[in-house]
């Protein structure tokens, strides 16, 4: 019998695996993906071998590659963009960390407190949560973004307008600033040559200004894992996981199974409560369904698969809130074309952002050619010029929305490096119809399949402001940048920013999760992942949220299940990239 | 079993019945007949016997490829044209090369037929459906393009149909580039019935730029009416859900192609995973000029000189 068993080694997972290993508990991580254990030989920089959605080698499916990927049902048009795999969607993001806005915590009393979703808040304040980001900060790490020749033109954008530069983690009014990256920056020859031999680690540290963050990052070259540049979970959490005993007093390495499926929660009735005693996984490989049972189980298998596990294990769900809530950042793309050079293609997928309390965000993000061509088309506004689906919006940009076909796709695409693709990043509301379900239709090897519904042109009207407002701010930032031509693309819901179906609150009416990260009505059940979120945060990128929450939940279940004492408050966090992290990466052949 | 001889007469007899008039309207609007004589242009002056031996099931299985590669080609043309055929004909091209010369219609067809779990319940009803709807829905065909069905070409349908029937009722999987394909070239014949005959193998293929994109827009939009009649004979579950797919599979197949045809796939060797060729895509849009490289030299210091900031 395990101490803990963790679903899922993707943003989330591997945070709770690596702070209770390093507190000498008995952890078992199961993933249904791949583990990619050698990218530099498995990985390119290649488009389409890497992100095509239904073949690539980042994508939603079983690591061999020959089989299909795992069909989720939607019940309107959208493009899902998370990934399976050891590292989840941390294995193509662009290590974008900023902290929640302050103003979607309980007990915020700013003047701006009524334009935030107050129905739906965190049950706690954001100073509790404070000491628990500045913990994962520091272990990632997360550092202060360089700026490229593309972070230049968006300043130049924002200086122009007038807007604000905030020198801050903590966002409290409008403002545009360098990223917190979750990617250490560049040192020696980073980012300062393009000769291949110049860039092979320890001659060059950090990042290397690739331009691949989207294809999984394996920079530099020769770096041992934890110092790969880009500090998703495989790079940064999942190696600290695995040498825990190496590296930290009375610790304990993580056992972690990838192409396990887990297709049942176990529980049974102890002391009158329902109560989580273990999980069976299906070997994706092999078809043999396999059983371990633990004292502590940890759903951490995203927004889209906890609710679909939950609701198939068959575990209680009164109040009909299990995969409710779901909100997806409501995302949009603008786009401009300049006269001038942007080499937008190059450097980190995002380095510089502009964040809007109440509303959401904006950040320009890099792209090769085939990522944005897809950007491009997916579009809810139909073909400009041609038909406009019922929408065909006007704003600041250029015409109508819509995607670009034919002649002018092309035309737009003539030179990659003049372009600037801008994320439209919403706060939306928590809203109880947008949900995943059990597919009445259909169902595959590991039981019925998710169904997700997001409804893009019926969300809130907060919503649906806030996502003009963020338009049209985005367009007037490229056009003050020097952008020739602007275009908004009013995209389908594109599902890669997912949080709250399994939310956090107080109020089981309408909640999961108790404010400890433990479910409501299972105990010893925990949810540690994007899903655990109380809401869209505001609007920035979840990642690092999520990291901070998990840890405060590590902390939680070793004080209620284990006898153990909080430690945030009282150590200092060994970083990731401390010396003794990277010897016992060695030392372990990772 | 089917034994490997000629056919008796009732064999013959079996193959000649004629076919219902929808599901006969439909398969010459597929475009299939055209592609059965591209394939296999000794069918058509072979006796019936030989033609039924003839028509063996990797035959009929190649008829569909050619039919779904020349959609496919039609709608790479129409995303990203160039200076091939297929976009010169539809009347929208220019004069450097496009999605078609980076083979995205082979990108397409892989990727469909191989990797997109649609799911296996629902596309035989749908198509089914599809077939129903789409061939009760249109126009007649008009007279000088009507199919005079000559005993060896009801016999070439009947093969055709067999097929259908297979991906219709689950018994052989579902290649879904021939179910896009065939829901594109029927919907073409329905913006314009003259696309069931002319220069290509497949209708949609000879419908002018402006055609296609109506194409898309009736998929898009379920117009006219298109989810309504559709959902006659399929279960509530499958109805909600059509025009959602249809609305996807759309999308899908445009954002699928602008993807393939600027990405590396057409020159990628897939057991090297090196590339052969510099990529189309690259060359278009002025991408990795010098190849692909491990790091750039656009490191240009820190905003405002701030590397680190406070809480």
């Amino acid at each position: 019998m395990r101490d803990v068993i963790i679903i899922g080694a993707g943003g989330g997972g591997p945070i709770v695996a690596k702070e209770l290993a390093a507190q000498g508990l008995d952890v078992l991580m199961l993933e249904a993906g791949a583990r990619n254990k050698t990218p530099e030989t498995n990985w390119k920089h290649f488009e389409n071998d890497a992100n095509n959605p239904l073949s690539g080698y980042l994508r939603f499916g079983p690591s061999d590659r020959s089989k299909p990927s795992w069909y989720r049902e939607v019940t309107q048009p959208a493009m899902i963009s998370n990934l399976s795999g050891v590292g989840g969607t941390t294995q193509h993001y662009f290590g974008n960390s900023p902290r929640a806005m302050p103003g979607v915590f309980k007990g915020y009393q700013g003047d701006d407190a009524q334009d935030y979703d107050r129905d739906f808040e965190f049950p706690f304040s954001y100073e509790e949560l404070t000491p628990y980001y500045e913990w994962v900060e520091a272990t990632l790490p997360v550092q202060t973004a360089a700026m490229g020749t593309s972070e230049q033109v968006f300043f130049n954008g924002c200086e122009n307008i007038g807007m604000s530069v905030q020198v801050t983690k903590d966002t409290f009014q409008d403002g545009y600033r360098a990223q917190q990256n979750a990617v250490l920056q560049p040192s020696g020859n980073a980012g300062r040559t393009t000769n291949k031999s110049d860039l092979t680690y320890p001659l060059a540290k950090g990042c290397t200004f690739c331009g691949h963050c989207t294809q999984g990052c394996y920079e530099p070259l020769n770096a041992p894992r934890n110092l790969k540049a880009r500090r998703s979970t495989d790079n940064s959490y999942v190696p600290m996981a695995l040498t825990a005993d190496l590296w930290a007093v009375q610790g304990k390495a993580v056992t972690l199974v990838a192409d396990a499926y887990v297709t049942q929660i176990h529980t049974q009735q102890i002391n009158g409560k329902t109560t989580a005693t273990g999980v069976s996984w299906r070997d994706v490989n092999t078809g043999e369904i396999m059983t371990e049972n633990a004292k502590v189980v940890v759903m951490a298998g995203g927004c889209i698969e906890n609710p679909r596990l939950w609701l198939n294990s068959g575990l209680p769900n009164s109040h009909d809130w299990v995969g409710r809530g779901l909100t997806d950042h409501a995302f949009d793309f603008v786009c401009g074309i300049f006269p001038f050079n942007t080499d937008s293609s190059k450097g980190v997928g995002s380095s510089a952002r502009a964040d809007f309390p109440g509303k959401g965000c904006i950040e320009p993000s890099s792209l090769g050619p085939a990522g944005l061509a897809s950007n491009l088309m997916m579009s809810d506004s139909g073909i400009r010029g041609m038909y406009d689906n019922g929408r065909g919006v006007f704003g600041e940009w250029d015409g109508p929305s819509g995607r670009l076909i034919g002649n002018e796709f092309k035309n737009f695409m003539s030179d990659v490096n003049k372009t600037m693709g801008m994320l439209i990043i919403t706060d939306d509301d928590v809203e109880a119809n947008n949900r995943v379900e059990p597919s009445s239709l259909m169902s595959d090897e590991h039981g019925a399949v998710p169904k997700m519904t997001i409804h893009k042109r019926t969300r809130s009207q907060r919503t649906l402001d806030n996502r003009e407002f963020l338009a049209n701010k985005a367009a007037s930032i490229l056009r003050a940048a020097g952008a020739s031509e602007v275009l908004r693309i009013d995209i389908v819901p594109l599902l890669l920013h997912l949080q709250s179906s399994m939310r956090m609150g107080d109020d089981p009416q309408n909640s999961v999760i108790n404010a400890n990260g433990e479910a409501h009505e299972v105990a010893g059940l925990f949810v540690a992942d994007n899903s655990a979120l109380s809401n869209a945060l505001g609007g920035p990128n979840p990642t690092l949220t999520t990291q901070a929450l998990a840890t405060r939940t590590s902390e939680k279940i070793m004080v209620q299940y284990f006898s153990g004492t909080p430690w945030v408050n009282s150590n200092e966090p060994m970083s990731s990239i401390d010396d003794a992290i990277t010897q016992a990466v060695l030392a372990r052949g990772l | 079993m089917r034994k490997n001889s000629p056919p008796n007469d009732s064999q013959l007899n079996e193959d000649e019945a004629p076919l219902s008039t929808p599901r006969r309207d439909f398969l010459a609007r597929s475009g299939l007949m055209g592609a059965v004589a591209a394939i296999s242009p000794m069918l058509l002056a072979s006796s019936k016997s030989e033609a039924s031996l003839l028509l063996s099931d990797s035959v009929i299985r190649d008829v569909f490829n050619a039919m779904t590669l020349d959609t496919f080609a039609g709608v790479s043309a129409f995303v990203l044209p160039g200076n091939d055929w297929h976009s010169i004909s539809q009347g929208h091209f220019n004069l450097k090369k496009g999605a078609k010369a980076a083979n995205t219609q082979q990108f397409l067809l892989d990727n469909l037929d191989n990797y997109l779990p649609w799911p296996k319940d629902i596309a035989g009803p749908i198509l089914s459906e599809v077939a129903r709807v789409f061939s009760n829905a249109a126009k007649p065909i008009p007279f000088g393009l009507a199919l005079v069905l000559k005993p060896l070409e009801t016999l070439i349908l009947n093969k055709l149909d067999e097929y259908m029937d297979r991906l219709i009722d689950g018994s052989q999987t579902v290649p879904l580039g021939h179910v896009f394909s065939l829901i594109l070239n029927v919907t073409a014949t329905l913006v314009n019935p003259l696309a069931i005959g002319g220069s290509h193998l497949a209708p949609f293929s000879r419908l002018s730029f402006s055609e296609k994109a109506e194409v898309f827009k009736r998929l898009e939009t379920g117009e006219p009416d298109l989810s309504e009649l559709i959902s006659l004979n399929l279960n509530e579950a499958q109805s909600e859900m059509f025009p959602t797919l249809m609305a996807t599979f759309s999308r899908t197949l445009i954002q699928l192609t602008a993807f393939g045809a600027l990405s590396e796939w057409h020159a990628l060797d897939q057991t090297t995973r090196e590339l052969t060729v510099r990529p189309i895509g690259w060359d278009l849009t002025q991408y990795l000029p010098n190849g692909n490289v491990e790091g750039w030299d656009d490191f240009l210091g820190y905003y405002q000189d701030r590397s680190q900031v406070d809480a």
